[in-house]
């Protein structure tokens, strides 16, 4: 969906890669704490300053018998700082209450639908990465001539068509007009497919793009020239030396993406029913469930946090500059 | 020192860029002769072409310069007209290339070492990883990197600048080639370790017979190390001799500008004389000589015609119409 | 400027964006119909063109008889006026902070990289929907939204422009002569980095205006009947079938508004020759 990560800004990371990995590990953890308390504390106070929020829990219908009981129950007439410690107190736990439709954990519900949206992320970076990868470096490589330009023209076209509008298009054509995929639901691999398609559609786009341009910058160093004056084929020099090279930023790039992903599975599960969390999200919402809206926030800032770290580790792997000798 | 079997042997080379009409002519019928185990050094301002010269050999133009006439003559063969594949041969088997800075040139994902290894390997695909990564180390230590086993595991940016050139170096001589261009190799260091690196380069030639052109802009590096000049004016050569002669006798007034600029411990205070005006651009050549607009002694003739390198001593060719006042201008 | 319109890409993209806002800002131009004005009698009627379209609904009607045409360009005024203003916003936050973090550097400097690091790292739509949920949605809450949500871009090209710019010797030159840091930063530093920052701007408001799209989709963006391009793509989610025009048009306008911006932006790019990678 969004294209906030541009391959532009990715350039940030990377100050705060240098360093042992042990450190690096430190500065996630700490990371981890910092943003999900961070990101709850404001969740928190804005719920407090918008309004009544035991009015917003208890619903638009409700009497002032029902909110009043409300406020007692979770125990908003406390003074603000007594709220916030006991708030703090329970995420500790990891307690973020129940829900307030299924009155079931909320953080379990949402641990429930997670493996869903999991998968569909990690076959969409796979699928995208072993299709934008290949076709990236065929379009640098061939970029004078027209299969490159079509290639780049093909990724920026790709990259203009949202995700929920991209899907709605591939619901159309494969699922309704061809009935080829199902159109909604979950739990059998083909209806992986059209979400699937939608989110690696981008995905792919922006993968094409990034590799292309970090392919040309490594062909046009002299490395890849001095490779070629030591008897090296240009294919060599293209897949093993300029694609090596292009792999670093690309590493950092796809991190990021994992962002992207779940942002898009939000709305590819909503237009698809797919059963993840990025559907129960939204439904959340509609019901002013908000204990799972917040259970939902802390389980993604952890996961975020999770596979940045690896991002970061992986990078250490690929780029010897970015490890230290002990 | 002329040998009647030059190694390397470039006639009337042309390069050109741009559209066919009106292409921009960057190199404009060079000729230049490298015999077995020789030191050139080929001199010009930035510009002058003697860097593509060089890559012509390797058929490594960049992409929109084509050459457009002449020949590169390698121990009889015609490179210009050669296969991809047989330039593939020729590329760090038979002719090494060290570049100008050693921390552009080598691959920073890549351990030094397997530089070598790739060399060694593109061009014997029978030699196992393991006996390639033990004559890397032998490569590295001959280029007196110390401790080269440990050195070899480990990359380029864990280099000094110097190590990196010697292990440049290494890469360049990994398959005993019978050539090594080394394109203004010592640019990019401090001055102690050029030295070094000159050093390398002669071992390189005394041992194991390696002819060498060194390209640069540096007079005195080649006063140092080469047996031959080739002075290169906008695109050709226009002087070309023996070291010493060239030196004590130039015969082109642009070689004879280029040793004047440079200064002199005796010449202290006085302003260093400098050649008025630009080199031309490569689409913006005069006609007639192409330095006479600059040239202190251009008469009626060198606007109208091109002067031919032409024997003005053994072995010592120069291309100027006006003949060299004796010891006039120095 | 006239060097900048001889760049095809640049031409067709601001000739496009410029017809698009004239459309959006006169929808007059198009139809006489109101964008919320429901006639039950004429629902779904398909566009002009086909069998059973009217003349009266060129683009056709949607579920409850209102106008697409209408509804269209309605809609694009909200999702451009969001996607500018957001933008312009992000832009200005952006250059501040990362003139001031690229300039003095240090806790500043680290404090700004760290949160753009994981500001990145973060799903930003799960953040809005979480903010929504509490705040609920409005235009001026989507306004905030969007321009927080792209302010890293335009901080990271500052931050590096402006860090490089620090080392450079005419800087420290009219540091040396007294200049005040508000003074370099205006005469010297600003300048430098608005190219880079034209580009980014340019592509964000594309990119804002898919995120506005992707809100209103979900139902979090602006309230109902008001039109946007993405409550119309979910409203026509329903007739898919039966009447493709109800996404047809608002798809087509938005990716369109998308491209011209993209177009643009990286027309600019090539044009000013900036590069906005921040390394």
């Amino acid at each position: 969906m969004s294209d906030l990560a541009t391959p532009e800004a990715v350039g940030t990371r990377g100050p705060t890669a240098a360093g042992g990995v042990l450190r690096s590990a430190l500065v996630w953890v700490l990371r981890l704490l910092v943003v999900t308390l961070g990101i709850l504390t404001i969740l928190f106070f804005l719920l407090r300053l918008s309004g009544d929020p035991a009015a917003v829990v208890a619903g638009a219908g409700a009497t002032d018998a029902q909110v009043e009981q409300v406020r007692v129950s979770l125990g908003l007439d406390q003074p603000l700082l007594t709220q916030y410690a006991q708030f703090l107190a329970d995420t500790a736990r990891l307690d973020f209450g129940s829900s307030l439709l299924t009155d079931q954990p909320a953080l379990g519900m949402v641990l429930d639908r997670m493996p869903a949206t999991l998968l569909l992320a990690a076959i969409t970076i796979v699928v995208s990465t072993l299709i934008g990868v290949p076709l990236g470096v065929l379009a640098a490589a061939r970029h004078r001539r027209t299969t490159g330009r079509l290639l780049s023209l093909l990724a920026a076209l790709l990259q203009a068509v949202p995700s929920f509008l991209l899907g709605i298009l591939l619901l159309l054509v494969l699922g309704l007009h061809l009935g080829w995929l199902p159109t909604y639901g979950s739990g059998t691999p083909v209806h992986l497919v059209l979400p699937v398609a939608t989110l690696a559609a981008i995905t792919i786009a922006r993968i094409v793009r990034l590799t292309r341009s970090g392919v040309l910058q490594a062909l046009g160093q002299e490395f890849t020239g001095a490779a070629l004056a030591r008897g090296a084929t240009r294919r060599r020099v293209l897949w093993n030396h300029a694609l090596r090279n292009a792999l670093v930023p690309l590493t950092a790039f796809v991190t990021i993406e994992v962002a992207h992903l779940i942002s898009g599975a939000v709305i590819v599960e909503s237009l698809f029913a797919y059963d993840g969390v990025g559907r129960q999200l939204v439904d959340s919402i509609f019901r002013r469930d908000y204990p799972v809206v917040q259970a939902t926030v802390f389980v993604i800032a952890v996961l975020v946090v999770l596979i940045s770290a690896a991002g970061d580790l992986l990078l250490h792997r690929l780029d010897p500059r970015m490890r230290r000798e002990a | 020192m002329t040998s009647p079997d030059p190694l390397l042997e470039i006639t009337g080379l042309r390069l050109e860029a741009g559209a066919a009409d009106a292409p921009a002519r960057l190199v404009d019928g060079v000729d230049l002769a490298v015999a077995p185990g020789e030191v050139v050094g080929l001199v010009g301002e930035s510009g002058s072409g003697k860097s593509l010269t060089m890559r012509s050999v390797l058929g490594l133009l960049p992409s929109g310069v084509r050459a457009s006439g002449g020949r590169v003559g390698w121990d009889g063969e015609d490179l210009l007209a050669a296969s991809e594949p047989r330039l593939r041969e020729v590329r760090g088997g038979e002719i090494g290339m060290v570049y100008q800075d050693p921390s552009q040139a080598l691959d920073p994902l890549m351990r030094v070492g397997d530089h070598i290894v790739e060399t060694l390997r593109l061009h014997d695909p029978r030699l196992s990883r393991r006996a390639a990564r033990e004559r890397a180390v032998e490569a590295l230590a001959a280029v007196g990197v110390p401790d080269p086993a440990r050195r070899s595991r480990q990359y380029p940016h864990e280099f000094s600048g110097g190590m990196k050139q010697r292990a440049m170096i290494a890469v360049a001589l990994a398959n005993r080639p019978r050539l090594v261009i080394a394109d203004e190799p010592t640019t990019a260091l401090d001055v102690t370790i050029q030295a070094q690196v000159l050093d390398l380069l002669r071992t390189a030639r005394d041992e194991l017979g390696t002819a060498v052109v060194l390209i640069t802009h540096d007079l005195g590096l080649v006063a140092e190390i080469a047996d031959r000049v080739a002075v290169m004016y906008a695109g050709s050569v226009v002087e070309v001799g023996p070291v010493g002669e060239l030196f004590s006798d130039p015969q082109h007034p642009y070689t004879r500008g280029l040793l004047a600029s440079r200064p002199h411990l005796a010449a202290r205070g006085a302003a260093l004389p400098a050649i008025a005006g630009q080199p031309p651009l490569p689409t913006g050549r005069p006609p007639g000589c192409a330095f006479h607009p600059r040239c202190p002694l251009a008469g009626d003739l060198c606007v109208t015609d091109a002067p031919l390198l032409e024997l003005r001593g053994p072995d010592h060719r120069t291309a100027c119409h006006v003949p060299a006042p004796e010891g006039a201008l120095r | 400027m006239s060097r900048l319109l001889r760049q095809p890409a640049v031409a067709v993209g601001l000739l496009g964006l410029l017809a698009l806002l004239v459309l959006v800002s006169f929808p007059g131009l198009v139809t006489d119909h109101g964008p919320n004005t429901q006639t039950l009698s004429q629902r779904l009627v398909p566009p002009a063109w086909m069998d059973g379209g009217s003349s009266e609904h060129l683009l056709g009607t949607d579920h409850l008889g209102r106008d697409i045409a209408a509804r269209t360009l309605h809609g694009g005024r909200v999702s451009l006026l969001v996607g500018f203003v957001a933008a312009t916003a992000a832009s200005v936050l952006g250059i501040l902070l990362g003139l001031v973090a690229g300039y003095r550097g240090g806790w500043v400097d680290r404090v700004v990289t760290e949160a753009a690091n994981v500001w990145l790292a973060f799903p930003f739509l799960v953040l809005a929907i979480a903010t929504v949920a509490v705040v609920g949605s409005d235009l001026s809450v989507l306004v905030v939204l969007l321009a927080v949500a792209a302010w890293v871009t335009p901080t990271a090209i500052t931050r590096a422009a402006t860090a490089s710019l620090r080392g450079e010797d005419y800087v420290h030159a009219a540091i040396g002569m007294g200049a005040s840091d508000t003074h370099i930063l205006r005469s010297h530093v600003l300048r430098t980095v608005m190219a880079p920052n034209l580009v980014v701007w340019t592509l964000t408001v594309g990119t804002l205006v898919v995120i506005e799209g992707a809100l209103s989709f979900l139902g979090l963006g602006v309230r109902p009947p008001t039109a946007s391009w993405g409550s119309m793509l979910n409203d026509g989610r329903a007739y898919l079938e039966t009447a493709w025009w109800l996404v047809a048009f608002p798809g087509a306008a938005l990716t369109l508004t998308v491209a011209l911006t993209n177009l643009l932006g990286d027309g600019l790019r090539d044009a000013l020759d900036v590069r906005t990678e921040s390394r």
